[in-house]
């Protein structure tokens, strides 16, 4: 049987980043995971835009925010990975990302702040390049027409519209998508649109609403793959700028990342277990031994090292029960609330988050999990992404970018 | 290699060139080829009852075991319906047991050990072997591999190869010299299992299939399954199709240099011009 | 009027008219299909291989080495009985100038041939009890028993007219009514001893006595009699008759009666069931033409030949590749031997509804793999037929399970069903709609329906398909099974699997769906009586 070189444990966004540095320098690679990370994704590449927590504070600044959050907050997994190193993670999880379709860009060294679906704005740092216009829309309060579709729940511009009470020259449309009807799915309405003669129908409903508007913004439908190319056909169409807003998940982009990493990983020779859970670890003098998957259909594998990138509650990484939080993998110590009663506050939107969502598995400097001694592990286990303790992702604003920063760190990390 | 070798219902009268092609193809590589009188794997019939679905596979599986051999088919549905017997019967005891007692009725023995294995599966089980006897590869083919899904979903009892990033197909055809394009849309299902239940939507699906390959740029679609070569094929009478479909059988064969005849090719297809 | 005139008249018009009226079907059964179109072979080639066929029996041939030998020799018995037998008076004696029933070589030949017919008759006979007895009906018993009852009752006929001594003394009133007393009792001797007569007087042994019955058989009965120890079998056959018992006279009147009465009941009877197979069977081969693939070109005479030819030999339904599907569903229907008989009782409109029900379901559940084509004996082209009556049966609305289900809307069905108790799929569902743990993971997160290639295609899936995967799973996580099993979604979910592949939450929406698609097969059956 094949020892690998390296195991990821997950296939969120630290699986698939972990999966990739490692096969770009040349390890051989086995990678397990389930779907229900990286496809409820809005696209977005977080790097920090909250902090600290309490005080909603939103920085313009990533790498300033970082400096504080590292003041801060010692604990921090970002404390354990350097700004080099976040740059250098990001650009080549983005440069990947383009050579299977998907383009993203940014302000070098400052945070957006993005049109959400809810008519809110929220600061992160990537973006797709189909949401770019709609940045340029929205900061230049420039005229700009926002289009919906009849039976399509995810996104309503009425809403975004009234949210945006700051943007008068924001008009709305709601139209019926050409050749669909009754209630609409992102994902069918996206692979329509792969068809010129659909996109041709689309702009002609939309042109004489849009006479008016400098700018056209749709939900997020514009293709599944080689979305650049459906939104230029749209632009030459429409005589003027398009841009996406990410639907209310389960929006197109995490189908289009999954679909990016499932067209680009295997051709970096890494070997895929999807849809399989590691069910069974253990470690020898030889390396690690891992079953995924159980039953007839389950696999043996054995790598030297392995990264646990498995992700929180959602991801399976974690698991609880009434009363205590688990690692489902090696059954690693979970920093944790002593009980449950710790978890949560009482009031669900509480600036200060819960404490439960900061549970997780302590490292040291390079990112291995520690053990109930406070020694590592295990010299060749490595730990990414959401897992991690001391963070809370979804206040901070730093979920993506956390998961391939560490994800980076983990790979430059390994031994051999 | 020996196997036990499982048609399936539709190649006798419907597509009589898959048997022919994936028997010249076996014969050649010197894998024989048993064949016991074998009755149908029970996917049709799983529409309406689950036993009688179970039951069909495993008498089967119990006929191969009997002879000390895997076994072998050429067909995906039929493949997916011997996974999914078998992974019901692991699973539900009664199950088990009235299965049993059928097998018994017909002087059977439970299947303890047999294993099922697809063309595909066995091409790459030999992959050495198919590898030195390439003769006549292909130059120039440009191939949009349909994986059809019954073979590769749900993983977790088929397990055939990754159901989202799948390589078994793609790394078969470029040993025959041709190349494998990649598509979007090639793990979709063909729709054959909408005949003659909802003919609409059977024909939309293979359209949208069948645009999306001859999008890709690809000269020809193959298929390794007969209800999905029936679909797509000039034998499925749909009157618009975008892009010819060949059985992967077909394909091999010829870049093992057996002649065309033999495959059940007929006079006249353009894509064998491709074979040097 | 005798017997045999009145017998034999019956009989004759009982055959020739019911011949008729049976062809006739020939015509009118294979209207209802539709036309075929394509071409067959051509005549010449066809005419050679089908009379290769019919002569050499060579579709049973390949198939049953037992069943072959058995039908080969009843056929090459049985038919010299009949035409040089039955039929001596039209058609030996004119030939033979000098034919009597009692000289040889006529009266081997007929102990000869009828064992050979007898001996192929038991081992058809032995085959139908070892290994048709469950598939077998009343028809099929009593031709054997038609056929074997001429025979065995001939043998035992031509037994008792040897020891007759009644036909001895009708003989010589005719033939030798000069005798005088010594001369009749020298024959009588001679006949005792050498031909097995059973007299009831005492009989000299003196070797004179021998010698002049010698001599007056010579010249009065040589002529015309074989000596009966070349009569066999049945000479043997009079060893079973103790001497004690004098009853050759009325076993011979009996037998005789009996002989003929079966042979009229097997000749009036041909138009009935498979005792008309000689012919249809036979014109059938000869159409066929030696094929045994399923060819286009059918036409609708050849159809309503191929549906009456069926000799009920039961290799179909023994090869048949769906018989594992019989053993568990039971429907008889689902076999070919009872799927045939059954089509020419709906297509004459014979079938009640509940029969027609189950007649649908063995059309529907045939994968039509050409294999009872190619095994059947009587060469029926019945891969055309199913395909054929598929069609028509579609045609005239009864498509199977699915076609059943999308009579109704789902509303419609939600209204019927509601008021049932709909539990578990009989008892050997898996029951996974009904458990708790298949849907505690669904978040509604509708990755379900976005992947599916169904709703992809659909131009407005709550129009087209009434409910979407999630909401499916969402309906029968509240309980609500019967709200679910009428939605098109249910019944034009092509099996792909997507949908629990990529479900992020383990919750097998296909393996339901495939669930719902049985438990409304199963409540159909229960509907049209067929459980």
């Amino acid at each position: 049987m094949k020892t690998y070189d390296v195991m990821v444990i997950g296939s969120g966004f630290a699986g698939m980043a972990a999966a990739l540095f490692a096969a770009n320098r040349g390890l051989s690679v086995v990678q397990t995971g389930a779907t229900g990370g990286i496809d409820f994704s809005t696209g977005f590449i977080d790097l920090l835009a909250v902090h600290p927590m309490a005080e909603l504070r939103v920085w313009e600044d990533p790498f300033a925010a970082l400096a504080a959050l590292r003041r801060d907050l010692p604990t921090h997994p970002y404390c354990r990975v350097s700004d080099d190193e976040i740059s250098l993670a990001l650009q080549e999880f983005t440069n990947f990302l383009g050579q299977h379709g998907l383009c993203y860009r940014g302000k070098a060294g400052k945070n957006t702040l993005a049109l959400t679906s809810a008519g809110t704005l929220k600061p992160t740092y990537l973006l797709p390049c189909t949401l770019w216009n709609g940045i340029e829309a929205l900061e230049t309060k420039a005229k700009t027409l926002i289009v919906d579709f009849h039976g399509l729940k995810g996104l309503s511009a009425r809403q975004i519209a009234e949210v945006r009470a700051d943007w008068p020259d924001l008009k709305t449309a709601r139209i019926t998508f050409p050749g669909m009807g009754g209630e609409l799915y992102p994902e069918h309405m996206a692979w329509s649109l792969a068809d010129p003669a659909r996109r041709t129908e689309l702009a002609k409903i939309v042109a004489p609403l849009a006479i008016e508007a400098q700018y056209v913004g749709f939900p997020a439908i514009l293709g599944m793959t080689d979305t650049s190319a459906v939104l230029r056909h749209m632009e030459e169409l429409l005589g003027r700028p398009v841009f996406e807003i990410p639907t209310l998940p389960p929006s197109i982009a995490g189908p289009r990342l999954r679909a990016a990493f499932d067209r680009g990983l295997p051709d970096l020779g890494v070997r895929t277990c999807t849809q399989k859970l590691v069910t069974r670890a253990g470690f020898s003098e030889a390396g690690f031994h891992f079953t995924a998957g159980s039953g007839s259909t389950s696999v043996e594998l054995s790598a030297q090292s392995a990264i646990l990138a498995s992700g929180r509650f959602f991801g399976k990484g974690l698991k609880a029960d009434r009363h205590r939080i688990h690692e489902a993998v090696f059954d690693l110590p979970v920093t944790q609330p002593k009980n449950r009663s710790g978890w949560h506050r009482t009031a669900f939107f509480d600036p200060q988050g819960h404490e439960v969502n900061q549970a997780g598995l302590e490292t040291d400097v390079a990112l291995r999990p520690l053990s109930a001694d406070g020694n590592p592990f295990h010299p060749r286990l490595h730990a990414a992404g959401a897992i991690l303790a001391h963070q809370d992702w979804m206040r901070m604003k730093c979920g993506a970018g956390l998961a391939i920063a560490t994800a980076y760190k983990a790979v430059a990390s390994l031994q051999f | 290699m020996k196997y036990a070798y499982f048609p399936g219902c539709k190649i006798a009268h419907y597509l009589p060139a898959h048997g022919k092609s994936v028997e010249a193809v076996c014969a050649h590589l010197g894998l024989e080829l048993i064949k016991p009188e074998f009755s149908c794997c029970g996917y049709p019939v799983r529409q309406e009852s689950r036993d009688a679905s179970v039951y069909s596979a495993l008498r089967s599986l119990a006929l191969s075991a009997r002879l000390g051999l895997d076994l072998m088919t050429p067909c995906k549905c039929c493949f997916g319906n011997f996974r999914h017997a078998l992974h019901q019967v692991g699973q539900d005891e009664k199950l088990k047991f009235r299965m049993k007692n059928f097998l018994t009725d017909e002087g059977l023995d439970f299947p303890e050990t047999t294993s099922v294995r697809h063309f595909l599966q066995v091409l790459d089980d030999n992959y050495g072997l198919v590898k030195d006897a390439v003769r006549r590869p292909h130059k120039g083919l440009k191939v949009a591999c349909h994986y059809g899904c019954h073979a590769l979903r749900p993983e977790n009892i088929t397990h055939f190869d990754d159901p989202f990033a799948p390589t078994i197909f793609e790394r078969l055809v470029a040993l025959t010299g041709a190349i494998a394009l990649p598509w979007d849309l090639r793990l979709e299902c063909c729709g054959y299992p909408l005949r003659g239940r909802d003919e609409t939507i059977s024909g939309l699906l293979a359209a949208r299939k069948m645009a999306g390959a001859k999008a890709s740029g690809a000269d020809v679609l193959t298929t390794a399954c007969t209800y999905c070569q029936l679909q797509f094929g000039a034998e499925s009478g749909h009157p618009d199709r975008s892009i010819p479909a060949v059985l992967f059988s077909q394909i091999l064969g010829l870049s093992l240099g057996l002649e065309p005849e033999n495959l059940g090719i007929e006079p006249g297809e353009a894509w064998v011009r491709f074979a040097v | 009027m005798d017997f045999f005139s009145i017998g034999l008249t019956l009989a004759c018009v009982s055959a020739a008219g019911g011949a008729l009226w049976r062809a006739r079907t020939w015509f009118l059964r294979g209207k209802t299909f539709a036309q075929s179109g394509g071409k067959g072979p051509g005549m010449a080639r066809r005419f050679v291989g089908g009379l290769a066929d019919l002569v050499l029996l060579r579709r049973t041939l390949r198939h049953g080495p037992a069943r072959w030998t058995g039908h080969m020799l009843l056929v090459l018995g049985f038919l010299p009985l009949l035409f040089l037998h039955a039929m001596d008076e039209i058609i030996t004696r004119p030939l033979f100038s000098a034919y009597e029933p009692t000289l040889d070589p006529w009266q081997f030949l007929r102990n000869l041939f009828g064992l050979i017919s007898l001996t192929g008759l038991v081992i058809l006979a032995l085959h139908r009890i070892t290994r048709l007895k469950t598939a077998s009906i009343p028809q099929d018993w009593a031709l054997l028993a038609v056929v074997g009852g001429v025979l065995v009752s001939g043998f035992f006929l031509e037994s008792f007219k040897i020891m007759s001594p009644g036909d001895f003394t009708r003989m010589t009133d005719d033939y030798f009514p000069e005798a005088e007393s010594e001369e009749l009792l020298a024959l009588k001797t001679y006949w005792a001893r050498e031909n097995g007569v059973r007299f009831t007087i005492f009989l000299p042994t003196a070797p004179e006595i021998t010698e002049l019955g010698a001599e007056l058989h010579e010249d009065r009965c040589a002529g015309c009699h074989a000596p009966t120890a070349t009569a066999f079998v049945s000479r043997s056959m009079t060893a079973l008759v103790p001497s004690s018992f004098n009853i050759a006279d009325q076993g011979g009147t009996i037998f005789w009666y009996l002989h003929l009465g079966l042979a009229f009941t097997a000749l009036g009877l041909l138009p009935w069931g498979k005792f008309f197979h000689p012919i249809s069977t036979g014109a059938n081969l000869l159409v066929r033409g030696g094929s045994r693939a399923s060819r286009p070109g059918t036409s609708s005479l050849a159809r309503g030949l191929g549906l009456d030819a069926c000799t009920r030999c039961g290799q179909c339904s023994l090869h048949c590749s769906v018989s594992p599907i019989h053993k568990v569903l039971g429907n008889p229907d689902i076999l070919p031997m009872d799927k045939l008989a059954d089509l020419r009782l709906h297509l004459d409109d014979r079938l009640s509804p509940a029969q027609t029900a189950s007649l649908v379901e063995g059309s529907h559940i045939c994968t039509e793999c050409l294999r009872c084509t190619q095994v059947c004996s009587a060469g029926i082209d019945l891969q055309d037929l199913w395909t054929a009556s598929k069609k028509a049966l579609a045609e005239e609305g009864r498509a199977g399970v699915d076609g059943e289900m999308r009579k109704s809307t789902a509303a419609e069905w939600a209204r019927e069903l509601s008021s049932r108790k709909l539990g578990r799929i009989g008892s050997t569902g898996a029951g996974l709609a009904d458990r708790a743990e298949s849907f505690w993971g669904c978040v509604q997160c509708t990755t379900c329906t976005g992947v599916c290639p169904v709703v992809a295609v659909s131009e407005d899936p709550s129009r087209d398909l009434d409910l979407a995967p999630q909401q499916i799973m969402n309906l029968l996580r509240m309980g609500l099974k019967a709200q679910t099993l009428g939605a098109r979604m249910v019944w034009s979910c092509t099996t792909c699997y997507k949908c629990q592949e990529n479900c992020p939450q383990g919750v097998p929406v296909a393996d339901i769906l495939y669930e719902l698609r049985q438990m409304g097969a199963d409540i159909l059956r229960k509907k049209e009586g067929r459980a």
